[in-house]
């Protein structure tokens, strides 16, 4: 069976500096993949690579069989590969019914804006009442939300979450990842990285850790969380 | 009471015609992160086809500016496309754009030199008709420029606040990264701000045509008060900098009344640097588009 998406000895840097060194990885249809690894090892360097940001120098990302490397990031998110960012940043001068109404423009089934829309809302209430506020006066978890809801609006057929839950606190962290929980059975298939292994292992099915640009470290995401190598990364004993 | 309605009506309109200039160059630095030293060329470029318009074709002065406005769009994507797109991404890119602005400001102002030849010309003015307020007199094309600096800055604001584009150019400008994760294309947003700074520094230019005359540095000075408004209103919005605009123009009236035309630019240049120093943002901070 071909992969939904797949990664294949993906190598890329900045100048001189080689950051991914031959990454593999796939993801197939109704399923949800975690990343995982130190900060500073690659993982956002990947994503950046997949969504058409950056361009790897080896390798090939290949979207339901068909290379999404010539791709500029519009086009990608058009197949429906849909990466959220960090949200801490945002567009902090434009409010919350303009961000979404710019991720309802990326979206080129105009007739789903609406229920989506109506869905981001259902998930997030807090988004629909602060829909006037200036995403820059939102709290941290606010923020992440209309991130979320952004790539929503988008109409994702794999939504890629990048620290969803970097710097929140654990109340929020706990309505964020109820939130991904209920993601997951409505997407066809998603990607998620955060520094919270505990949330990575219980929303996804399967987890890569990577490590210096490369995985060192896949499984089964259950089976995951007695791993003794795992636990050490975020120990700091690598 | 003469001296200030005099010095009221020259500010204004000299504060119109600056924030017709400071708008489209405050939208080029803020989405892209360059000052376009090419848009004082641009104004003389769209007061010397209106010029041509009004008198090789015989056009109403209007629909010269129209048509004016309208190759100054073209001229826009084509300087986009030349002098933008092949430097904006590679390293240094902005100081690259910067420099190849300043070269087609010199290259352009030799073509106009050669083109349209070495005569003093004026457009014609909108309008003859004049208003007298406490002894000062407006003249027509001062009365369009008071009523369409707001108008045009206005549907400006309006565009960005609300239409698709709009919404692109300010995430655009805002956060690239994310910009372009939500399918929004560089490109194309960088089009329409040069096509609409092209638009307005025309449109200036045709406005200033009629009340000076025309020579290929004509729009040297306006692009330099342009730069004091920019330090004065900041480039964080479209109000800032059209009231940055006004204040310039009052400031450099009342100046060049009480001091002279000589300590005028001084005093204005003098009273930039001090912001610049005081108040790196600009005397004006909202955030309105």
């Amino acid at each position: 069976m071909t992969a939904m998406l797949s990664v294949e000895g993906l190598h890329a840097g900045y100048g001189r500096s080689s950051v991914l060194r031959g990454i593999d990885l796939h993801l197939d249809e109704g399923e949800a993949i975690g990343l995982l690894g130190p900060n500073g090892h690659g993982k956002t360097t990947l994503l950046r690579c997949v969504s058409g940001l950056h361009r790897p120098t080896a390798g090939d990302i290949r979207f339901q069989g068909a290379s999404l490397l010539p791709l500029s990031p519009r086009a990608v998110l058009r197949r429906g590969v849909v990466q959220v960012p960090q949200g801490s940043r945002l567009f902090p001068r434009m409010t919350v019914a303009d961000c979404l109404r710019l991720g309802g423009a990326a979206n080129p089934d105009r007739s789903a804006r609406r229920p989506l829309l109506d869905e981001v809302f259902g998930l997030f209430p807090k988004l629909q009442q602060r829909s006037a506020q200036l995403a820059g006066t939102l709290s941290g978890g606010e923020r992440q939300m209309l991130s979320i809801g952004i790539g929503l609006m988008a109409g994702p057929r794999v939504l890629i979450l990048d620290e969803p839950t970097l710097g929140l606190a654990p109340k929020v962290k706990h309505e964020l990842a109820d939130a991904i929980r209920q993601l997951r059975g409505r997407l066809e298939a998603l990607v998620l990285v955060d520094g919270d292994m505990d949330l990575v292992l219980r929303a996804t099915d399967r987890f890569y850790v990577v490590e210096s640009g490369q995985v060192v470290q896949t499984g089964d995401s259950v089976a995951g969380a007695d791993s003794a190598r795992m636990m050490s990364l975020f120990l700091g004993d690598v | 009471m003469d001296a200030f309605a005099a010095i009221l009506l020259s500010g204004l309109v000299l504060g119109s015609l600056y924030g017709l200039m400071a708008s489209g160059l405050s939208l080029m630095w803020s989405t892209l992160g360059v000052f376009n030293f090419g848009h004082g060329v641009l104004l003389a470029l769209g007061a010397y086809f209106a010029w041509t318009f009004t008198e090789q074709l015989d056009l109403p002065v209007a629909l010269a500016a129209v048509l004016a406005v309208v190759v100054l769009a073209v001229v826009g994507v084509v300087y986009e496309i030349a002098l933008v797109r092949p430097f904006i991404r590679r390293e240094n890119g902005a100081m690259l754009v910067m420099v190849a602005t300043l070269a087609v400001t010199a290259l352009v102002q030799s073509v106009i030199q050669l083109l349209w030849g070495p005569q003093l010309r004026r457009v014609p003015q909108f309008t003859s008709a004049s208003v007298s307020l406490s002894g000062a007199t407006v003249s027509g094309n001062q009365l369009v420029a008071l009523v369409a600096a707001p108008v045009l800055v206005g549907a400006l604001f309006l565009v960005l606040k609300r239409s698709p584009i709009g919404i692109a150019v300010r995430a655009l400008e805002q956060n690239r990264d994310h910009a372009r994760l939500v399918g929004i294309r560089p490109a194309a947003v960088y089009v329409f701000v040069v096509v609409i700074a092209c638009v307005l520094a025309a449109f200036a230019g045709v406005l200033l045509a009629g009340i000076q005359f025309m020579t290929p540095t004509m729009g040297d000075d306006p692009l330099l008060r342009a730069f004091v408004v920019l330090a004065f209103g900041g480039t964080a919005s479209l109000g800032g900098t059209l009231a940055g605009a006004y204040l310039i123009g009052l400031l450099e009236a009342a100046t060049t009344y009480f001091f002279g035309l000589s300590w005028s630019p001084v005093l204005l240049f003098l009273a930039m640097i001090v912001v610049l120093l005081l108040r790196p943002e600009g005397l004006i901070r909202q955030r309105t588009a």
